[in-house]
């Protein structure tokens, strides 16, 4: 039966969403620096979610007679925006303020947890594994993964809000009444975190076992040099 | 470290080769050594009775402690 080397293969994996990241994200940044012309393609297109307030639409049941009436609270739609609609310098406007930071954020992210699984697939490849420096990548790990996904998902909001907001200034939607565009800031990166809440448990569960790993160095440490 | 280990004393008075002592007590050469320099920090019994046994001789024999000095004058007696 052939052995697999699982460090090594994990080590290439990671080596390779490494190397990935790392091109990506001067190639963003290149997006949101150049002028239109040179920035991200032009076939690039993305989608803004539009609310409404429900005039002339309502809900009725038949779970349950005597129930109340259900109240629609709002519609949603979404509407594509691509350069034919937007025209190409605010499209790439548009880009730059809201699809290349949320980019950019996650390439920065994902680059610097493929780093650290690389690094560590390494130490483990050369059998040094109960080290400080590996406890304190673990570390990294834990708190990366606890706030990097909800921080991305921030972003993501931020996004959505300022399309949300270029909809509603360019566009008219006939016999339909938008809901004004809203981000609230800290109430955002609340409810965030709480819809993320398994993110945040996975790195605070890394960082349990990074406690786990530095009692396992303290072991080691005892042990190095008993003959 | 205070506690010494005196094998290269021990190896000398029963004429053995500190690569005879690995092969007999079966431990590597590089860990013979280490406990031959003073490196070691800890030692296990089962070592220290395999050198003993091998050499022929009691833990005192081997074992020493010499204290280190102190900076200051209240420590020497």
């Amino acid at each position: 039966m052939t052995h697999v080397n699982l460090a090594r293969s994990l080590r290439l994996l990671f080596g390779a969403a490494r190397i990935f990241c790392l091109i990506a994200i001067p190639v963003t940044l290149l997006g949101l620096l150049l002028p239109p012309r040179w920035g991200i393609p032009s076939n690039v297109h993305t989608s803004a979610a539009v609310s409404f307030w429900p005039n002339g639409f309502s809900v009725q049941q038949d779970i349950h007679p005597a129930a109340a009436e259900l109240r629609l609270a709002s519609l949603t739609g979404a509407v594509g925006i691509n350069e034919k609609l937007a025209g190409s310098e605010a499209m790439a406007a548009l880009n730059r303020e809201t699809l290349l930071p949320s980019l950019l954020l996650t390439y920065l992210i994902a680059a610097v947890v493929c780093d650290i699984l690389w690094r560590l697939c390494g130490n483990v490849e050369r059998g040094s594994v109960f080290t400080e420096t590996n406890l304190k990548l673990v570390r990294w790990l834990g708190i990366l993964l606890a706030l990097g996904t909800p921080l991305s998902a921030f972003v993501q909001h931020w996004t959505d809000y300022r399309l949300n907001v270029f909809a509603l200034q360019h566009l008219s939607f006939g016999g339909l009444t938008p809901l004004p565009a809203e981000f609230h800031g800290f109430e955002t990166l609340l409810l965030t975190f709480l819809n993320h809440l398994s993110a945040l448990i996975t790195g605070l569960l890394i960082l349990v076992l990074a406690e786990v790993f530095r009692q396992g160095l303290a072991l080691k440490q005892e042990a190095d040099l008993t003959v | 470290m205070p506690i010494r280990l005196n094998l290269d004393r021990m190896l000398l008075e029963r004429r053995m080769t500190l690569t005879e002592l690995a092969e007999r007590v079966d431990l590597t050469l590089a860990n013979l050594s280490i406990l031959k320099t003073n490196k070691a920090r800890a030692i296990r019994f089962s070592t220290l009775e395999a050198l003993c046994r091998e050499l022929k001789c009691q833990p005192a024999d081997l074992l020493e402690y010499v204290s280190e000095p102190s900076t200051s004058d209240e420590g020497r007696g």
